[in-house]
This record gives C-alpha cells, sequence and structure tokens, in this order.
C-alpha cells in the first residue's frame, strides 16, 4: 500500500461498538423478516384465520394462480391513427430544451420514447458549461408524472373551470385597481425575455399605457422582410380595463436562496458612490474557476449549490486533473463539512460568525491593510491561504468566493478579488450572470405593505414556506384582496391564494431564458399538458384583454416566436445566414438555444469606488455566541422545490449519507460531551435535539458530521415541506411502515424533516442563513430514526481499495510511490506481482470481441451524485422508501461511497515513542476535521467473478465481452452472490415494489401515471430476484446495433452509460478496452490506474485512477521500500506491515 | 359456397395462371419492357393509373410534361425526384403539389427511358378491369374461411360427443336394466331395495372386478400424469396461435396478389425493435381510391374510413371527426422480460421475413408460424438452419437458430474489426475456420444478456 492513512465511514465503524459491528457484520443487517408478520403473537392469536383455513387459502391460490397461468392474455396492439412525423416507434428522440427553477439551470437533451419524456442528459454540444448537469436537473422528469399535480384552475381550493377563472380574476382585478389598491407581482428572478416582455404587457395594460402590438410570425415565415405586424387583441377585451396609478402596479422578484448581497456589493464597489440610482453595476460576474490558481471558498458551496453551480463544477475540474501542468490549490472555509469543503486541499472549519473576520484576515495577509478586528486565531488559520493569494498578486489567477448574503462581506471580496487582479480574468464582468435578481429588501417590504385592498401574483417562489416565519407571509396572502398563486401544486403559498391558476410543468411549456448574458436559451414543450394546465404568461395576458384562451392556446409561443424574429432574426441579419426565419427558428430550436459573442458591457476598466474599511467597521459589529447555526443546502433538496420527487429524498447526501430526512449535524466530539448517540444504524434512532433557533424552535434529530465547527450545528434548507398538510406532491410526506402516510395526533399528513427557512431571518435587508446568537441546544430524551446508507454497507477490511497521494509526489515520484503493484509470495520464487498468479482459466476477453471496461478518476469525481440519479431514471431503479433504507435494503446500483482519513499517522506515532495499540486506538478517535474521499461503487464485472461461481442456477454468468450477467429470470433468491461480493454491489429485490402499498406513494413503478417514466427498454424487476450494475447492458446492446447497421467498427461514444453521461466532471469513462485506441484502454494504462481489491484476484472491469490532493499531506509519505509480511488481513496485518 | 363449387374455382384459377404464364413468356420473348409489371413493382405502391393517390395519377403524365415543356425531364425526374425538383420548375411544382399532403419525394426508381415509356405507355392504355376479371381475384371469403377450416381441425369436438352419447345410453341402459329388475321383484313379490344408486351399484361392480378396475385406475392415473406434463410444457408456447382481428385483413391479397412489399406497412422493421403496424391513414393512400374489396366486399374497408373519419362517398376527410385506433390482437407477443429487436435481424442478420413468418403473402391472417412448417422455408433451407423440436417463439427455438444461423460478416466494417480480434486468438479462430462458420452463438448469441435486461 501506498499510504499509511486510516479511513472509515462513519464514527460507529470507529468506535467498532460490538454490537453495532455484529449487525454491520452481514452483507444483511438482519435475518429473513419473518417477524414482521409472525413475531405479534397477540395479533396472531386475535386472528380469526385458523391454521386449517390458512392452508386452504394457501391450496386455493396455488390453484387459481395454476389455472390464471395457464390462461393466456389477449395482448392489444394499437398504432397511431396518424402517426407524427418524428415518432419511430421502439426508437427514442431527442428534444433540447432547458430547465430553469430560480436556482439551477441546465441545457438538458430529454429522451422520449413514444412521446413521452423519460430522461434527462446535458446538451454537451450547445449548452451552458457544456451540458453539465445537476442531480435536481437530473431528476425534474419525474414531478412531471406526479398525479398530485393540480389538475385544474382553483378557487379557494375547488375545482374551477378556465373561462370562469379567467372571468372571475379579470373583475376582480379591475376591483383591485378600482379600490385604489396595489397590484404586485411576486416571482423569482425571470430571466427569460419573452417572460419579461408578457409581465411588462401586463403591467402596462394595467397603468393604461399603450401595448406595442405583439410580432406576429405566420406558420411558413418565407420571407426575410420587416416584422409583419398585427394589432394586438384589443377586440378581445372584455371592458375597458380600470386604469392603476404608475406606482399601483409593482413587480417584485424574490430568490428563496437570495445572492442579493452579491450583486449590491458589486453596485457598492464598482458603481459611481454619488450616484446611487445608477445601477450600471448591479451585477454579478461570471465565475470562471478553470482560470484560478488559487481557490478560496468562505461557506460558498460552489460544487454543490452555490451560484451556475454545474459551470463552477466544470471549471473547477478544468485544472484539478492530474494531467495538467498545475493543480489549483483550494482552501475551503466553512461551518458545515459541504460537498466543496470535501475536496478542498485544505479545509479550516470556521463558525459562522467569523466569515466576514477570514475575509478581513485574507484581505490583511494580502494587501496588508486592516479593515476589521480579527482575532489571532484567525489570522493563523488564514496565513496559508493569504501568502498564495498574495504569491499570485495582481495576476488575475485566483479567486476568492463568500456565501454570506452581507453586502459588507462581499464588499470586502470584491476588493480582495479587485486587488488580486481577478476582474476580467477569474470574475468576468462582461458576460454576467443574469439569474438571483431578487431583491430581499423589497420583498419584505412588499409583504409589510400588502393589505386588504391589494392583490398578489405570485410565481415561482413560494414565500410563504421560504420567508422567515417572522414575516407571517400566509396570513398576509389570505388578508389580501386578491391572491393569486400560478403553481402547479397546492403548495404553502398557494392554498394560502384565492385562486390558483396551475402553470405547466417545464417539459410541458414554451419559455426562453437568459441565465448569462451571453446565452439565449429555448424551452420546448415535450408532451401535451397532461392535465389542464395554462402557461402563467398565457394568463397574465388573457386577465388583461391583450389574448384570448382556447384549447392548445398558442398565445405565447406566438409572442416568443415573434420576440425572437424581432430581435434576434432581424437585429442580426438572420437572413443572410439563415433565410427564412422559419430556418433561423428551427436551428435555435434544434441547438436548445444560442450562445454568441455579446459586445462587452463595460469598456472603461473597472474603477474601485468602494470603501472597504467602512465594510470592515461593519464586520466589526457582528457578535458571535457560544453556539451558532448556519442553514445549508443539500444537494438533493436545494431549496426544497422537488421535494415532492422520491429519487432525489433517497439520493443520500454526499457527506451524511442520510436519505428522506434533515436533522442538525453537530461535530462528534461535541457530541460525546453532551452524551448523544453516535451510532446510528437501523436499531440504533438518534438523539432527537430541541434546537431554539432565535424566535425559532424546532425540533430534530441529531447527526454525527466530523468537520463541523465545534460549537455550532447546521440544518437543511428544503425540508418540511407541506407542514399543514399543504398538496406538495404524492411523495412528499412519511409513510408508515406498513404503507400509506404518517399521520399526527390531530390526523394531519406528517412533513418530511423541518422547515429550517422559518429561522432565517432578515438582517439589514438581506436574508441570513445563519442564527449567530440566541442558539440553544436541548435533549428531549426521544429518539429519532434515520436512514442512513453508508454505515450500512461495510467493506472488507482491506486497504487496497481506496488510494490518494498528493501533487508533489504525483509529479516527482514513481509509479511505485503512490500506486504499487500488488505482490505475494510465491514458494521460493520469491515475490511475484498479483497479476501472474490465477487460480482461474483465463476469460477468453482479451482481445477478442469486445471488452466493457469503465474507468473511474477518483480525483475529478466530486460526489455531486449525478450518476446515482441518471442510473435510477435509466435503469427503473425502484425507490423504496426509508424505512426499507433504515433496513439496509436500499436500491441503488451505483453508490458514491465518502470516506473519510484520520489525523494521526503510524509514523508520528513511531516518532512519539508510542505503542502500536494506543496509536491504533488514537488513529480510531474521529479527528475535528477530517479529509474526505468519493469513490463511486458500482458492479466491477469481475473476470473472475465470485458471485458467478456461486449461484446455484446460473442467474449470473459471464459474457464474451466481460460483462457479468444478471438474468432475473433464472434467480431463485439464494442471495449467496450477494454475500460472495467483495463490492457489496449486489441489491436484492424484497418487494414487488411495483404493487406493494408501502411503496405506492412514492415509487414511480407504483402509480399509474408515474409509471409513466419507465423505461421501456429494461426490465422491471420483481420480487425476489438479485439485481445489480449491469454496465447498461440496453445500451451496450443499442450501440453494437448502430454500428453493425451502419457496417462501421464501434467507436468511443457509441455506448455511452447513463452515469457516465451524466458526470459533470467526467470522472466515468467506459468503452472497449479491445479497441486500442479506445479512452478506457489509455486510462486503465495510466500510472494512477488501479483496480480496487486487486489482489483477491478477481480481475474486475473497472479500474480507479489515484486520487491527487495538491496539499503536503504528511500522512501520505512515500512509502519506504519494503518487502515480505504480507500475510494475514485485518488488524494483525496491518499493524505488522507498518513496522516491518 | 358449396366445397364442390370451391374446388371448381381452384381449377379456374389454376388454368388461368397457366394461361397467363403463357402470355407472359410470349411478352418477354419479345424482349420489351412489361409496363403492366414494371408498374406493379415500382409504382402501384403509390400511383394509380387514373386516380391521384400519394403521387399522382400516371395516365396522360408524358402529356403534361411536354406541355409544360420539360417532355424530356420525366425520365431524369423518375431517376432522381430530388434533383430535378430543383432544377426543373414544373417538377418543383409537383412536389410541392403532392409534399402538402405530407408524403416525402418519391424515391428515385432505377428505371431506363424504354422502362419509364412502357410504364407511362401502359397507364395511357390503362382501362379498369371489372372486379372479377383478373383470375388472382377469383377467391372469396368463403374459400378463405374454409382454409382456416382444414387447417384448424376439430376431431377432439367429435370425441367429446361421441363420449357423451355413448354416456348418454350406458347410462339409459342402466336405467332400463334397474327397472326392470325392480320389476322383476316386485313381480316375485320380493323386498326392492329403494335405495340401491347407480354409485352403490357401480361400487359393488368395481369390488366384484378389483383386478380389472386396479389396472384400469392404474392407467389412467399415467394418463392424466402425463397428460399433465404435456399440459405444463405447453405453457406459454402458442405455436399456430391465430387470433381474430377486427378487421378481416388477408395478407395474401395485399403481400402475395397486389405484391406490396412487406416494409410498405411494416415501415420500421429496419429501423426499430418493432416492425410495427401501419396507421390507418397508410392504409388510406391506396384506400382512398381502393374502396371495395374483391372478397369482402365494403364492410371491411369502412372499417379503416371510420378509424380516420373519412367519407368515401365524397372521398373527403370529415372535418373534426373523432378519430379510433384500430385495435389489433397482438399475434407474437414476447414476454416483457425478453428483449428482441427486428432491425437487428433484417438489417444487421439480413435475414428473410419468411424465416420466421412464413409465407405470409400465401396465408390471410398471421399466425404464430409452426416451427415444421417454417422448415420448409427455401431461406431456411438455404442457410442450413433447422429447427428443432422446439415450438416458434419458446427460447429454445431462438437458441436453436443462433446456433446454426451464420453471422452476415461479409462488407460489413463492424464484422471486419471483430474477425480482425478473433484472429488474434489464434486457438478460437482456427476452430472457426475449421467449418468455416462464424455462428450467432460464436459471437456470444447464447448469452443471457443478450436478449434479457
Amino acid at each position: 500500500m501506498s499510504n499509511n492513512k486510516i479511513y472509515w465511514k462513519g464514527p460507529e465503524e470507529l468506535t467498532k461498538d460490538p454490537n453495532y459491528m455484529k449487525t454491520v457484520a452481514n452483507e444483511f443487517a438482519e435475518d429473513l423478516p419473518m417477524e414482521e408478520f409472525l413475531g405479534d403473537a397477540q395479533a396472531m392469536a386475535n386472528s380469526s384465520t385458523s391454521r386449517r383455513d390458512f392452508l386452504k387459502f394457501a391450496g386455493f391460490s396455488l390453484a387459481a394462480a395454476t389455472l390464471a397461468a395457464c390462461e393466456s392474455p389477449v395482448v392489444k396492439t394499437i398504432p397511431y391513427v396518424n402517426k407524427p412525423e418524428n415518432v419511430t416507434p421502439g426508437v427514442a428522440s431527442w428534444y433540447a430544451t432547458s430547465y430553469y427553477d430560480g436556482q439551477l439551470f441546465g441545457s438538458i437533451l430529454v429522451k422520449s420514447r413514444e412521446g413521452r419524456p423519460i430522461h434527462i442528459k446535458g446538451n454537451k454540444q450547445y449548452g451552458v458549461a457544456g451540458g453539465a448537469l445537476h442531480p435536481r436537473i437530473t431528476a425534474s422528469v419525474l414531478p412531471l408524472y406526479d398525479s398530485a399535480r393540480l389538475q385544474s384552475a382553483t378557487a379557494k381550493g375547488k375545482a374551477i373551470s378556465w373561462t370562469k377563472l379567467d372571468e372571475a380574476v379579470s373583475k376582480e382585478l379591475g376591483d383591485v385597481v378600482n379600490g385604489g389598491g396595489k397590484v404586485y407581482v411576486l416571482t423569482n428572478t425571470i430571466t427569460g425575455p419573452s417572460s419579461q416582455d408578457a409581465l411588462t404587457r401586463f403591467t402596462k395594460k394595467l397603468k393604461g399605457e399603450k401595448v406595442e402590438p405583439v410580432v406576429q410570425v405566420l406558420a411558413n415565415d418565407t420571407t426575410a422582410a420587416a416584422p409583419v405586424v398585427v394589432p394586438a387583441n384589443n377586440e378581445t377585451e372584455p371592458a375597458p380595463a380600470p386604469v392603476a396609478g404608475d406606482d399601483k402596479v409593482k413587480w417584485v422578484q424574490y430568490d428563496a436562496i437570495s445572492y442579493n448581497a452579491i450583486r449590491d456589493s458589486h453596485q457598492k464597489s464598482f458603481g459611481p458612490a454619488d450616484k446611487p440610482e445608477d445601477t450600471a453595476y448591479w451585477i454579478i460576474p461570471s465565475y470562471d474557476f478553470s482560470k484560478a490558481k488559487v481557490i478560496v471558498g468562505v461557506n460558498a458551496d460552489f460544487l454543490g449549490n452555490w451560484m451556475l453551480t454545474n459551470e463552477n463544477s466544470v471549471g473547477y475540474l478544468k485544472n484539478r486533473k492530474a494531467e495538467n501542468e498545475w493543480m489549483s490549490k483550494h482552501f475551503q472555509f466553512e461551518t458545515t463539512l459541504s460537498l466543496t469543503g470535501s475536496n478542498a486541499d485544505v479545509r479550516v472549519a470556521i463558525k459562522p460568525s467569523e466569515e466576514g473576520q477570514v475575509i478581513a484576515a485574507l484581505y490583511q495577509h494580502v494587501t496588508g491593510k486592516q479593515t476589521a478586528k480579527v482575532s489571532d486565531a484567525i489570522m493563523k488559520n488564514t496565513k496559508a491561504a493569504g501568502e498564495m493569494l498574495k504569491a499570485q498578486m495582481g495576476k488575475g489567477e485566483t479567486l476568492v468566493v463568500a456565501g454570506a448574503n452581507d453586502v459588507n462581506v462581499q464588499i470586502l471580496v470584491n476588493a480582495l478579488n479587485f486587488e488580486l487582479g481577478n476582474y476580467n480574468n477569474t470574475l468576468n464582468v462582461n458576460n454576467p450572470i443574469n439569474m438571483f435578481m431578487g431583491k430581499d429588501a423589497e420583498v419584505e417590504k412588499l409583504f409589510n405593505e400588502l393589505s386588504d385592498k391589494d392583490a398578489i401574483l405570485i410565481y415561482g417562489c413560494n414565500p410563504a414556506y421560504s420567508l422567515p416565519k417572522s414575516l407571517g407571509v400566509a396570513a398576509k396572502i389570505k388578508g389580501a384582496k386578491l391572491s393569486i398563486s400560478f403553481s402547479g401544486y397546492a403548495d404553502e403559498t398557494a392554498s394560502a391564494c384565492t385562486y390558483v391558476a396551475p402553470d405547466h410543468h417545464y417539459l410541458e411549456a414554451w419559455n426562453d431564458h437568459n441565465p448569462k448574458y451571453d446565452h439565449y436559451s429555448i424551452q420546448q414543450p415535450l408532451i401535451r399538458p397532461l392535465y389542464k394546465t395554462a402557461a402563467w404568461q398565457e394568463s397574465l395576458l388573457v386577465w388583461t384583454g391583450l389574448a384570448k384562451r382556447v384549447k392548445d392556446s398558442t398565445v405565447f409561443v406566438d409572442l416568443m416566436k415573434g420576440l425572437w424574429k424581432q430581435y434576434g432574426y432581424d437585429m442580426y441579419g438572420g437572413n443572410q445566414k439563415f433565410g427564412t426565419f422559419g430556418e433561423y427558428w428551427n436551428f435555435h430550436l434544434h441547438n436548445g438555444g444560442n450562445t454568441q459573442q455579446m459586445p462587452p458591457l463595460y469598456t472603461a476598466p473597472l474603477a474601485w469606488t468602494g470603501n472597504a474599511g467602512a465594510a470592515g467597521a461593519e464586520i466589526d459589529k457582528w457578535k458571535g455566541s457560544d453556539w451558532e447555526a448556519i442553514y445549508y443546502q443539500k444537494i438533493g433538496m436545494g431549496d426544497g422545490q422537488q421535494a415532492n420527487n422520491p429519487w432525489l429524498q433517497e439520493l443520500p447526501d454526499p457527506i451524511s449519507r442520510v436519505t428522506w430526512d434533515n436533522y442538525v449535524t453537530m461535530n462528534p466530539a461535541d457530541m460525546e460531551a453532551k452524551g448523544y448517540n453516535m451510532l446510528i444504524a437501523e436499531k440504533y434512532p438518534a438523539t432527537k435535539l430541541k434546537v431554539t433557533l432565535g424566535k425559532e424552535t424546532l425540533e430534530l434529530p441529531v447527526y454525527p458530521s466530523p468537520g463541523q465547527a465545534k460549537n455550532t450545528i447546521g440544518i437543511a434548507l428544503g425540508y418540511g415541506r407541506g407542514a399543514n398538510e399543504e398538496n406538495i406532491g404524492r411523495s412528499a410526506f412519511q409513510t408508515k411502515e406498513y404503507g400509506d402516510y404518517e399521520l399526527d395526533d390531530k390526523g394531519k399528513k406528517v412533513a418530511i424533516g423541518k422547515n429550517a427557512f422559518a429561522a432565517t431571518s432578515f438582517n439589514g435587508g438581506y436574508i441570513t442563513y445563519a442564527t449567530i446568537s440566541g442558539v440553544s441546544i436541548a435533549d428531549t430524551g426521544e429518539t429519532y430514526p434515520l436512514a442512513s446508507t453508508q454505515t450500512s454497507h461495510t467493506l472488507m477490511e482491506r486497504d487496497s481499495i481506496l488510494r490518494e497521494t498528493t501533487w508533489s509526489i504525483y509529479k516527482n515520484g514513481k509509479k511505485d510511490d503512490y500506486n504499487e503493484e500488488h505482490k505475494v509470495a510465491y514458494y521460493d520464487q520469491g515475490e511475484k506481482s498479483v497479476k501472474d498468479i490465477d487460480l482461474w482459466e483465463k476469460h477468453p476477453i482479451e482481445h477478442v470481441g469486445h471488452r466493457w471496461v469503465m474507468t473511474i478518476d477518483l480525483n475529478s469525481c466530486i460526489g455531486c451524485g449525478n450518476c446515482i440519479i441518471s442510473c435510477h431514471s435509466e435503469n427503473n431503479v425502484p425507490v423504496v422508501g426509508k424505512d426499507e433504507v433504515r433496513r439496509s435494503r436500499d436500491m441503488h446500483w451505483l453508490r458514491i461511497d465518502r470516506y473519510y482519513s484520520s489525523d494521526t499517522t503510524m509514523d508520528a506515532a513511531v516518532e512519539k515513542g508510542e505503542g502500536v495499540i494506543s496509536t491504533y486506538s488514537k488513529m480510531e478517535i474521529p479527528a475535528a476535521n477530517p479529509q474526505v474521499l468519493f469513490q463511486p461503487m458500482l458492479c466491477h464485472h469481475c473476470n473472475h467473478a465470485p458471485c458467478e461461481t456461486v449461484c446455484p442456477v446460473l442467474a449470473t454468468t459471464h459474457s464474451k465481452e466481460g460483462l457479468n450477467q444478471m438474468t432475473y429470470n433464472r434467480c431463485i433468491g439464494t442471495r449467496y452472490c450477494a454475500n460472495n461480493c467483495p463490492y457489496k454491489v449486489r441489491r436484492f429485490n424484497w418487494f414487488n415494489y411495483q404493487d406493494y402499498k408501502k411503496f405506492k406513494n412514492f415509487n414511480p413503478a407504483s402509480d399509474d401515471t408515474a409509471r409513466w417514466v419507465l423505461n421501456p427498454d429494461v426490465t422491471v424487476r420483481s420480487r425476489g430476484v438479485m439485481e445489480k450494475c449491469s454496465f447498461c447492458v440496453q445500451r451496450i446492446q443499442g450501440g453494437k446495433l448502430e454500428a453493425k447497421k451502419d457496417g462501421r467498427k464501434l467507436i468511443d461514444g457509441d455506448v455511452v452509460t447513463a452515469c457516465q453521461e451524466a458526470c459533470p466532471t467526467d470522472a466515468i469513462k467506459f468503452g472497449d478496452w479491445n479497441d486500442t485506441t479506445s479512452i478506457v484502454r489509455k486510462e486503465s494504462q495510466t500510472d494512477r490506474a488501479y483496480m480496487a481489491l486487486e489482489e483477491v484476484g478477481i480481475e474486475p472491469n473497472v479500474y480507479y485512477q489515484v486520487k491527487v490532493r495538491n496539499t503536503d499531506d504528511t500522512k501520505l509519505v512515500i512509502k519506504k521500500k519494503e518487502h515480505g509480511h504480507h500475510e494475514g488481513h485485518g488488524e494483525e496485518g496491518k499493524k505488522e506491515e507498518k513496522h516491518a | 359456397m358449396s366445397k364442390c363449387s370451391a374446388w371448381k374455382i381452384k381449377g379456374i384459377t389454376l388454368m388461368a395462371t397457366l394461361f397467363l404464364s403463357l402470355v407472359g413468356f410470349q411478352k418477354s420473348a419479345f424482349a420489351q419492357p412489361d409496363g403492366k409489371a414494371l408498374f406493379k413493382a415500382n409504382c402501384a405502391s403509390c400511383h394509380h393509373p387514373v386516380n391521384a393517390m400519394v403521387g399522382p395519377a400516371l395516365k396522360g403524365a408524358k402529356q403534361r410534361w411536354s406541355d409544360a415543356g420539360v417532355a424530356e425531364e420525366i425520365y431524369n425526374w423518375v431517376k432522381d425526384p430530388a434533383a430535378t425538383a430543383k432544377a426543373v420548375p414544373y417538377a418543383k411544382d409537383l412536389k410541392a403539389k403532392y409534399d402538402a399532403k405530407g408524403t416525402p419525394i418519391m424515391s428515385a426508381q432505377m428505371l431506363n427511358k424504354e422502362e419509364v415509356d412502357a410504364v407511362l405507355a401502359y397507364a395511357d392504355n390503362f382501362t379498369e378491369e371489372g372486379p372479377k376479371a383478373g383470375a388472382a381475384t377469383a377467391h372469396d371469403k368463403a374459400y378463405f374461411d374454409q382454409k382456416f377450416e382444414e387447417e384448424g381441425s376439430s376431431w377432439t369436438m367429435w370425441l367429446i360427443v361421441l363420449g357423451v352419447i355413448f354416456t348418454a345410453i350406458a347410462l339409459g341402459m342402466g336405467g332400463v336394466r334397474k327397472q326392470l329388475t325392480r320389476a322383476q321383484l316386485q313381480h316375485l313379490n320380493k323386498p326392492v331395495d329403494e335405495r340401491s344408486t347407480y354409485s352403490k351399484e357401480a361400487r359393488s361392480w368395481m369390488w366384484a372386478n378389483k383386478k380389472l378396475v386396479s389396472v384400469i385406475g392404474i392407467f389412467l392415473t399415467f394418463m392424466l400424469l402425463s397428460a399433465g406434463w404435456y399440459g405444463l410444457k405447453d405453457i406459454g408456447v402458442y405455436e399456430g396461435y391465430r387470433p381474430t382481428q377486427p378487421i378481416w385483413f388477408s395478407h395474401e391479397v395485399h403481400a402475395g396478389i397486389n405484391k406490396i412489399n412487406c416494409q410498405y406497412c411494416h415501415s420500421t422493421v429496419e429501423k426499430s425493435r418493432t416492425a410495427s403496424l401501419p396507421t390507418p391513414m397508410v392504409c388510406m393512400n391506396c384506400h382512398k381510391n381502393i374502396k371495395e374489396g374483391t372478397i369482402t366486399g365494403k364492410e371491411e374497408i369502412a372499417k379503416i374510413y371510420k378509424a380516420v373519419g373519412f367519407d368515401p362517398e365524397n372521398n373527403v376527410y370529415i372535418e373534426n371527426a373523432k378519430t379510433e385506433p384500430i385495435k389489433w390482437v397482438k399475434v407474437h407477443a414476447l414476454p416483457d422480460h425478453a428483449y428482441f429487436n427486428h432491425s437487428q435481424h433484417v438489417v444487421a442478420g439480413k435475414l428473410d421475413c419468411s424465416q420466421c413468418h412464413g409465407k405470409m403473402e400465401e396465408m390471410d391472417v398471421a399466425r404464430i408460424q409452426p416451427h415444421t412448417y417454417l422448415n420448409t422455408m427455401q431461406a431456411n433451407v438455404d442457410a442450413n438452419i433447422k429447427f428443432g423440436d422446439r415450438p416458434t417463439l419458446t427460447m429454445g427455438w431462438c437458441i436453436d437458430c443462433h446456433a446454426q444461423a451464420k453471422v452476415q460478416m461479409d462488407k460489413n466494417g463492424y464484422y471486419d474489426e471483430m474477425k480482425k480480434r478473433l484472429m488474434l486468438d489464434k486457438k478460437l479462430y482456427q476452430k472457426h475456420l475449421d467449418d468455416e462458420n462464424i455462428t450467432v452463438k460464436d459471437m456470444g448469441g447464447w448469452e443471457c444478456s443478450k436478449c434479457h435486461y
């Protein structure tokens, strides 16, 4: 082995609680679940079913089943009456569209089978960030089929026809205006020009201003002449619209996770100081992590959720590749261990109240100027980062980002970046981000002023859920004269509104977006609306008499086309490049949008007009306290919009590996001091805490999270949706052990987790996602079960699974220094490589035909989990729910194992003269701030697969192409294979997930509508069989077939697995190893390539590549050349080995 | 129609065919292109001599082109419509006119000038034939129905009927005997056992004939067991399955008599896993004009019109008509866990449809062809494929073929590469060289996850 690090997966494993170890020693943590139905003696005694009856029923069932099997079902086959031109039954089509939810933007390609969108991948060719996606984007196809969506417009909770709704709303809007009330439109940030145009038309019309007619594009536009302008549909106007005063119609934008301070800080840093109304510098520059040699993040989870996170990931990884000339150095200062922090080279735990000080300290290190008072400890902790930044001074090759929504911190960040010369280098102000335009102060003002005379229209946000509870949003909305929500669900906000005019799901709707200055994207519908919903933009136009609603209305898309003609085709000389507008439109529709060179926004260089000193003085006023709390976003939940998405609920958090819940994260040392339960497993529920956060109190379980700053807690946002039983989706509530929803004392459905948004607060006009005073913690004395996936899977206690090294060792050393070959003693011939010794005959896979191989670069994997969602979507993996995950019966075919590593090293202990045993026990003490390593783990398709030899019925066999095939129809469920799998990647299908009532509320296959999302090329497995990663064999077969049909050699890219396709950082590569020109062939032969558990001799077809950290990690010393002492495994073996 | 007259018609058919083939022979002796045959082979699926279908009526086409001053271009048009449409304004208009009907441009036809002339001459001289004129149309529905009967014999029915009759006779006789005994006893003034029943009597008879009964009992048990065994073996086997379809559609009429290519209707067979059924709109390509079948009259074709909402009287699609898909009964229904891909077999494997589906052009309603019948297909004989005793559409049948069928490696870049790699392993390749035979099985065609995933 190449390093002396000790890895563990959770404190349970470290402390080696005997009971706990007993439960996890087996592949299946518990025995057959007989007790579930036989254990309850009383229930059995009370049952009226006698043994004789049981036998009779059993006999009858057998006979009935036999008879039923004899009957051949008549299958109908129904061709289209008029087949859509682009549909070939059995062949998927892909359409480009865009995902935008106010927080995330993704350019996507959607797979459509027979008209049903079923799978999402990135638009690599034309998309933003090279089509990199995020788990929430990949999973967004599932809520389309949620049967809990509103199926028609509603008035006071009752279904109502659109005609009636339109009449009522038009009238009431008039009443509000006549009554002197104001009309507020509250939306998330609308970046799309067409939606903005619709909104402008709505407000103008209400104000009585002149509304320009819509540019009409005729269906067969063959001319390239000036736009055909037809009069606005004034004739459809119901009555002379009343005129509101100029200030009486107000459009307010609001982002659930606000970046308001970053925009304001740029205005204050570069805008003219004497003219605050000049908003030319009210921008968010785009962040180019690919150019940054030193990256400093302060509570900004830029790989997980912060800003355009998918673009950040791509840029960040560009210079983290081991093959590069240089590697960026990443410092992360943060409270809760985030995805970003776990990828950092140096991570420092800080309290939320110290964010400002950290920036001030860095500023001081770089410029020598003091702005705020900084504690000595922070000065010391930031020294390394500060010096590295200073070394790059003026080169523009660094980047400092901070997450705090505080304008003073952000001004200091800007000052630091400005001094470092990052503007126009790593920070591009000439291509700013157009998302996150929300103004927190305006939202606060809106709800403070909303009166019973006013009207409020709410789109794309859920203020009743996501604004601080102290604002009392729901009550204010209820008190308004007219309130309308465009939400697709009767959610927290919509249920407080009088009317709900549900918008389409985004896969049913037209739209366009302008997420960045240089990119305009088109969102096209993939399917006709499933329910009676209507485009919200159309509703706005209809209510002001600017359009008429008809069946299959094209009002909004007509408006959109008109704008694209006017501002795209006509303005940029489209007729020269495209001929007709039709061709122009189809070109962009096909590409999903357009990225083009735009004229720079700022011709003059930026000039600093801000006041860093004043900002520092403000930071001085921050007063931390004993306990502080921070509210963070999980990668699966984000701001909670998709809380109804079971794929995301079951996606384990990358760090805690907990599913279906939120919890309080706390440092294990703190927990130990307080005596809370640190062993979380099926029979070990978590301690339930009562957490007071200022005025809010939440009761939540506590989860030990190494890396959490001491004396702080972290709580994830986005949970606790539907706390008052609002309709927010089928899968968004807790379910009972045997199905149906969990109900509380009052008979209400219980929400999943608790809402941490309630505890956020307005602080000087900005929403603060932390509480730095008034936090207290108390044990309720109760316990609460948590479903964590990681601790339930143990690997063999061997050290050849993970390999990591440092940049300097990798660049200066030899392969053996960081990736040593496994050797064993062989009779009297000395040591031989394990590759040369084999118990088995070779499989005829080398050279002959194909050999499918996957390589996974641990250096590129950031642990985001997008591959897991993509695998779910492609392979119809069942969702099993919290209770089953707790029983270690999660069905993920692909998981991402997270390993912490320890502080103590053997060498250091030897120097100190400590004994072996005490060293080991010290090594097992959880470090306060461990390093993290992510390892995607899936079936390795071993060429000498241990699972194959033990299957009594040959249900798992090896193919000539190196695949470990799983034949469900042969499998009788002995589970021998799972017990014999060294990687623990085989999953047993315990239930008829698609039929059993336990799963009906969340498993997609259990619902008639949600079933449409299933991939028709992959079997839905039944109860009692083993399943596992198939290397997407359906895609392999498909790729081979295409090559055969074309009569050409199969090349890289013909077969792309779902996980590979989803990986935003290209960590996963897949291909034909026997093709000597293939990428996997090259990758598998690099010096960093190794096979996990190679010494077992199972010859896996998955190669990992050694993780390279840009640190001077003393634990990762170059191993001294030593031989022998390889006998034995586990503790004994390790001890001997290290002292040899 | 009586059986006798059916035979008569068969005779007439035979004679007519002989006569026609004689005529055909004579014609070909003059080595002139046969306009009618060329028309049927190349044009008939989209054109009609006098009616506009997918494409325009061909009668007078030559005149129309020459009126437009582009008489010579018509030959280019047939050879390369796409290019001609760009070059010749008349052709462009023609394309636009028929494009509007939602059909793509005509595909290039490999016809030389004489052949085009022959086709157009045939169209110009075309006269509508009476429905009974051609020999080939001499079938009627009863004839087809009768062919069904022949194939599905019903001897089991007769056995059951006979069994019922014998049982009735036996019971009747027993009753008579009983009455007689009773009468005799009464006559002799002996006590009559009123409780005497059939079962009692049967039991006493069985007691008296223990040996015979036990032999019969053993025999019956074995019969039942073996019947059960074979019954179980038949579960999921649908060889010969021929369900009744919602429309009485004859493959013989379409593919056999009218020589419509299989792919005209099953159009995705080269692209997709499914061969796909034609939409009723595809039917309408022809049936917009052919409103009466020679066998079924108007009744069956009317079902298409109903499905698409077409008014045959006025030859128009009814506006906003309610359309209704035709619910065919699936014949070849594979279970969900078996993946089958038509394009794999037809394009990569270069199989002929008949190798699995038999001569559809000779039968009316589709069925799962018996494997013994498939063994008689010329294409299977040529390919040395002989199915064993596994019924069609069972897995045994699939892998039977995979073990025998040679991979079509020639002129395919994919297989060139595969062959190159095979040669790296001398031992393996030598094995293949010995019998010059790389079967599907050799390439992994017996592996589970080739079809199950």
